[in-house]
């Protein structure tokens, strides 16, 4: 380790007893610390268990010269800066470059005045303190790194956790129990998304969907779509919001006043639809857009697409708050936009939302996204934009559903630009995909 | 991101041209809080937004928020030169029920002008 500065250690090396006895005697007044070798080898071998900051050697010498000497140490890579005068009686320019070259700090002729000597080792003592100051904050900006990247790696782990979580919100598996497929792509633009969907049998012939885009990405904006993920399960629970608290005072009459899911505008011919155990894609979002509001310290609200349909008639009804328009790919290949737009929930307080009512036949597709696929931007600045969406829905209408979405996901894997090879969103892409099946 | 706010203050209306392709969380904050500041004690402000190609989410949000607090403020807001595809985005949200939109500045100022009865800037 390096000496301290008031009692550095110098190392002289000179194979003439008495210089090295006048340059001791010199040292020793000036209290520094002194010890000598003989020659560079020797040298060499006392800095092994020895470490020294300051060495004065001699050129020409035995075995190892003073260059040698220098060159080697250079070499050697040590973990602290040794500063080396070289003294000798060559006096030419071409020996001071050499000197230098062999990484000498300075160099003196012989004879040495004292004077001289002592300002020279000075400039040296400024040196080393410099050195050693550097190595003080290099050794803090070191420790500060190792602290920081533990701490990274712990959000990273926390991060991977939670979106390992997220990802177990999204649906696992197609079937519902009810006569109809399904299929999604996810691709989220970080680690955490805060886009998420789902769908769910809210008895035995509905089925409930949704697809949720929270303003805004990160963990904040993750953390209030799983929030949302939970109180939209179907699950009978006093939170839930889809469905209806278990209470005699909801008789059919009771939820038709409060304007409860009614399918259709024109009078019904079948059968009613017992609707008393869920609540209407306008209430659901309705109830959601009151119990969220987004203030000035906490600009967070979502777009959303919540909707049930009956999978024996095909009859279906979706809210649409500020999300972008649900496409219907018929199954002769043509194609329709469903709603004509709402209030994204947590904007605005007073809002009121509309039903969208539409029919599904077998063959037909019903398409929800996130606007992450529609602003999916190609590296040339074009969006893939509602019309490719819909024309990429229409042309694998042949292709199973699950193929269908894998072929708009390669679609858009293909559109979006690359950095550093890997594929990048700039916002989270969703595609929850609904088909009536044939035999329902 | 670099931007531009531009205000042209009157002591009736402030014009406020923002000059900049996407308008994004990283700065919306700040612009509209710049954009409030100016409009204080006047009774109108448009806000020229014809230079925007894009619009995130937590950018409508500060949008909202600010013609809440013009509202609360009594000052009079139109939003001019929006691209056809962001006022497609407008429509989607609603958001042409609960603020006003303008083709272009002029048409902001004079709509502004007449709604008010008050003299044009500059006149």
């Amino acid at each position: 380790m390096l000496q301290a500065v008031d009692t550095m250690q110098i190392l002289i090396v000179d194979d003439d007893v008495a210089i090295r006895r006048i340059l001791a005697a010199m040292l020793q007044k000036w209290d520094f610390d002194v010890i000598q070798a003989n020659d560079g080898e020797e040298a060499w071998q006392l800095l092994q268990h020895q470490p020294v900051s300051f060495i004065l050697s001699d050129w020409m010498m035995p075995q190892l010269n003073g260059i040698e000497l220098c060159r080697r140490l250079r070499a050697a890579g040590l973990p602290y800066y040794i500063y080396f005068i070289l003294l000798t009686g060559k006096d030419q320019s071409d020996d001071l470059i050499m000197a230098l070259e062999a990484g000498a700090d300075d160099f003196l002729t012989k004879p040495v005045n004292a004077k001289e000597l002592r300002v020279r080792i000075k400039a040296g003592e400024r040196v080393l303190h410099l050195e050693k100051a550097l190595l003080a904050k290099n050794q803090a900006l070191q420790q500060a790194n190792r602290e920081l990247a533990a701490s990274q790696q712990r959000i990273q782990r926390d991060l991977q956790a939670a979106a390992s979580i997220q990802q177990h919100l999204l649906p696992g598996s197609p079937q519902t129990g009810l006569p109809v497929g399904l299929a999604w792509a996810f691709l989220p633009a970080e680690e955490l998304a805060g886009d998420i969907f789902n769908f769910y049998p809210l008895d035995e012939r509905h089925l409930g969907f949704y697809l949720i885009d929270v303003s805004g990405h990160g963990v904040p904006a993750a953390m209030l779509s799983v929030h949302l993920a939970r109180i939209l399960s179907p699950e009978s629970r006093p939170d839930s919001l889809v469905r209806l608290p278990k209470n005699p005072l909801h008789t059919k009459q009771h939820t038709a006043s409060m304007g409860f899911f009614n399918l259709g505008r024109q009078k019904r011919t079948g059968p009613a639809i017992r609707m008393e155990s869920f609540r209407s894609p306008v209430e659901v979002v309705t109830r959601l857009n009151g119990n969220f509001q987004a203030d000035d310290r906490n600009m967070m609200y979502f777009t959303m697409i919540y909707g049930i349909i009956d999978t024996r008639s095909g009859q279906g009804s979706l809210c649409q708050a500020g999300h972008p328009y649900p496409l219907l790919c018929r199954s002769d290949g043509s194609i329709e936009s469903l709603g004509e737009g709402g209030f994204p929930v947590g904007l605005v307080a007073e809002a009121d939302y509309e039903a969208v009512d539409f029919q599904l036949r077998p063959g037909d597709r019903l398409l929800l996204y996130s606007d992450g696929v529609t602003e999916c931007v190609s590296p040339e600045n074009l969006p893939f934009g509602t019309d490719r969406l819909g024309q990429s829905l229409c042309d694998a209408r042949q292709s199973s559903l699950q193929d269908a979405m894998e072929q708009i996901k390669n679609a858009l894997v293909a559109w979006s630009p690359r950095s550093s090879g890997k594929i990048s969103f700039s916002d989270d892409v969703s595609l929850l995909a609904i088909e009536l099946s044939a035999e329902s | 991101m670099d931007y531009v706010v531009y205000l042209e203050p009157s002591d009736k209306i402030v014009m406020a041209r923002v000059e900049l392709k996407y308008l994004t969380a990283d700065v919306a904050h700040q612009i509209f809080a710049e954009i409030l500041q100016a409009a204080r004690g006047t009774q109108a402000l448009a806000i020229d937004l014809a230079t925007v190609d894009f619009i995130d989410s937590t950018a409508i949000g500060e949008l909202v928020f600010l013609g809440k607090k013009l509202r609360n403020g009594g000052i009079a807001c139109t939003i001019a030169g929006l691209k056809p595809h962001l006022m497609g985005l407008v429509r989607m949200m609603r958001l042409e029920t609960i603020m006003h939109f303008s083709e272009d500045a002029d048409a902001g100022i004079k709509g502004l002008v007449n709604k008010l009865k008050i003299e044009m800037p500059n006149s």
